[in-house]
């Protein structure tokens, strides 16, 4: 305890005083303005069109029902001949949903449950992997890593920037959204806001989880001669299915 | 002749890398371009009531977040440490890079962890960490592009934000080869694709990952990463321990704050609105969680900051390392960071590294300003990076640092300059004197070329007007004579 003692009293001391027990309250001048449209139909068509110009893509859909579809068609469109190539490797059509079957990521979140996620995926022929309470946590992080895709939901999102928030909880592993070459993001329009202030302010109102996350768009670098290159570290595929 | 310096050595290397210059001059252009074309989008929506302010009220805001804590500083880091620790993570203090390093190196021994991974971090370069870990016998990889091409090079960033700008393709190509064993394909999808598969397995076998830490809140304890590749999610996320280095400037006070700071900080960096990944880590994983750190590590770095708090430079502390100094800088356009010698380039860096590690070995550093104050137009805090250049000049000059020809020169010009006989004596026979430099363009003009000595450096680049055959106050006298006269 003596070295923090030591260290804080020393900034103090350049600060001309003794240490303080607690900082003062923080009163900006001026509140942060609310701004921005309010109408959920304006708030979605702006995600939309901000998410689009970097390099996400969205999936709007009417109804619960069609969540579970439209991933399907996704994973197909976008693994399709890695499915087919995987098998090949692995020297053989395994049967589906044995474990020769491509296992897809997802939260074990009951808000996913409600979509009918694993009965569509396990009827195209994939395996569902998701965390249950007492699994070995690196073990999963392992396979979640040889997933080619990831199926998450999301907290919030912020219109202003296309930005999906996600905060991480035992249903709610870190790396299904991180460790897959595709992300899929299930956002209910309800819960888009305009800015991150608001988003910010309602984290405020209880305990942060562990990892709260603001993901806009795929992974990107320009550190190759300044040439832009998507899926360097995270997924390089984001599809956002709009209910 | 004068004896030419190390920095001058930097200085004259970095000139002649013409390949060097056309990528810094690139880059530096680019980025100057997208940030001046998303703040003006920021200043319209703003306008419209779809943004909570322009770059200007978001600037003042912003300082007035930074300052509020800065004047404040021991309060607010109590805080967060007390936040940090309910949380579940273990706080350390460290007063300069040694103590940082030896808790580090104590953390990886008690855990027996051999394998480090980081993403990128400015203030792990400060007090390099990667030489004292790599000298222990640690393997420590970094998992940005950028500065894992810097690594494998053996080099040092030539920008904050894009390291590796100064390296071809082909250069890469060679650097990834040699880890592959084999030839690659100079395209970005070949080389980017080896290094996601390298750095995916680093990242899968690190005992450690290491981060610094673009904000920490106070009032949640909070570790804040701003990156766009993942690598700070992947860093925070697979290892089984993370260790944050924190310097001590980076704290804001609540959560709400971090809206104008990232309004402002993607934005001065690389032009976005919002880089992909905003990462907010409080604490380590919790029971049930499947992945995460379950060590949680931070330590907060004096390092020369605190005594920066108690002088007139204190605004320098509320820096968020975004770059926008360094593009806009007709300096650091033409050098790159190289030259400057120092962990940061460019105007920050030219005030921030004698602050932070005296005059000593950075004194010439000041010298790399042209004072026009670009800097401190673009700078998301409004830092002054000018006005404090000429402070520290004036400093150096207090402390009789300055270059012994040029003390000579000016002490010359102030005994004339305040003896009305010699000033007109100097005045009158200053063409005379320089007379051997003098040039004469093809329309009549005159210009002085070639000066000696000290002068050398001034005319070697560029032309100055030769001193005039009658001088102004001669002239002067002469016209009010002839206007009497009429």
């Amino acid at each position: 305890m003596s070295a923090e003692q030591d260290f804080l009293a020393r900034v103090a001391a350049q600060l001309g005083r003794s240490p303080e027990a607690a900082p003062p309250r923080f009163t900006p001048s001026r509140p942060l303005p609310d701004v921005g449209p309010k109408g959920a139909e304006a708030l979605a068509e702006r995600f939309q069109k901000e998410l689009e110009r970097i390099n996400g893509v969205v999936h709007r859909v009417s109804d619960a029902s069609q969540v579970a579809p439209t991933i399907v068609r996704i994973l197909e469109e976008a693994l399709g001949p890695a499915r087919a190539g995987a098998a090949g490797n692995a020297g053989g059509t395994a049967e589906p949903n044995g474990a020769g079957a491509t296992a897809v990521a997802r939260w074990s979140d009951p808000v996913l449950d409600e979509y009918g996620i694993d009965q569509a995926l396990e009827g195209a022929g994939y395996r569902v992997l998701a965390y249950r309470p007492g699994d070995d946590g690196r073990a999963f992080v392992e396979q979640v890593e040889k997933a080619p895709a990831g199926i998450v939901a999301c907290d919030a999102a912020i219109a202003e920037t296309g930005t999906l928030v996600m905060a991480s909880s035992p249903n709610r592993g870190r790396t299904v959204s991180l460790l897959p070459p595709v992300l899929i993001a299930v956002l209910r329009k309800e819960d888009i806001v305009f800015d991150s202030v608001r988003v910010f302010r309602r984290l405020a109102q209880s305990p942060m989880a562990s990892q709260v996350i603001f993901k806009s768009g795929p992974s990107r670098s320009s550190d190759i001669e300044n040439d832009l290159t998507i899926g360097v570290h995270g997924p390089g595929a984001l599809h956002v299915i709009l209910l | 002749m004068v004896a030419k310096t190390p920095f001058l050595e930097r200085v004259e290397k970095a000139l002649a890398d013409e390949h060097l210059r056309g990528a810094v001059r690139y880059t530096a252009e680019n980025l100057y371009m997208k940030r001046k074309a998303v703040m003006a989008d920021l200043n319209a929506l703003a306008v419209k009531g779809e943004a909570i302010g322009t770059f200007e009220e978001l600037r003042a805001r912003a300082q007035e977040i930074k300052l509020h804590t800065l004047a404040h500083l021991d309060g607010y880091l109590k805080q967060a440490a007390e936040q940090i620790r309910k949380n579940g993570g273990v706080v350390h203090w460290a007063k300069d890079a040694e103590e940082a390093n030896r808790i580090v190196l104590e953390i990886c021994k008690k855990r027996g962890a051999r394998k480090l991974i980081k993403s990128k971090s400015m203030v792990t370069e400060e007090i390099h960490m990667n030489h004292a870990l790599e000298a222990e016998g640690l393997e420590i990889v970094e998992s940005d592009l950028g500065e894992y091409i810097i690594q494998l090079a053996k080099e040092t960033p030539a920008h904050i934000v894009i390291p590796a700008i100064h390296k071809t393709r082909r250069q890469i190509a060679d650097l990834f080869g040699a880890v592959a064993g084999h030839e690659l394909e100079t395209d970005t999808k070949t080389l980017a694709g080896f290094a996601r598969a390298t750095l995916r397995q680093k990242f899968m076998n690190a005992d450690v990952g290491v981060t610094g830490a673009n904000f920490v809140v106070a009032e949640t304890g909070t570790i804040c990463l701003v990156t766009n590749e993942g690598n700070g999610r992947l860093t925070t996320s697979v290892p089984p321990c993370q260790i944050s280095l924190v310097g001590i400037e980076k704290l804001v006070p609540n959560l709400e704050d971090l809206a104008v700071m990232m309004g402002l900080l993607p934005r001065s960096a690389t032009g976005q609105k919002i880089t992909t990944y905003f990462n907010m880590i409080t604490g380590p994983r919790r029971p049930g969680e499947p992945d995460g750190p379950e060590e949680l590590h931070v330590i907060f770095l004096d390092n020369g900051r605190s005594n920066i708090l108690a002088t007139r430079y204190r605004e320098v502390l509320t820096c968020i390392r975004c770059g926008a100094c360094l593009n806009s800088c007709p300096v650091y356009r033409q050098l790159g960071g190289h030259a400057y010698g120092s962990i940061y380039p460019g105007p920050i860096g030219t005030v921030l590294t004698p602050l932070l590690q005296g005059f000593d070995q950075w004194d010439e550093l000041l010298q790399a300003c042209s004072l026009c104050g670009a800097c401190a137009e673009n700078c998301p805090l409004g830092i002054q990076l000018h006005k404090h250049i000429i402070h520290l000049r004036g400093e150096l000059v207090r402390q009789g640092r300055e270059h012994p020809l040029m003390r000579t020169a000016l002490k010359a010009v102030h005994f004339a300059w305040t003896r009305p006989g010699v000033y007109r004596f100097v005045a009158r026979s200053a063409h005379l004197g320089v007379k051997p430099f003098i040039r004469r363009r093809a329309d009549g003009t005159e210009y002085l070329d070639n000066l000696p000595s000290i002068a050398a450096g001034w005319t070697n680049s560029r032309t100055m007007p030769a001193p005039a055959r009658k001088p102004f106050h001669r002239r002067w006298a002469e016209l009010q004579r002839e206007e009497g006269a009429k």
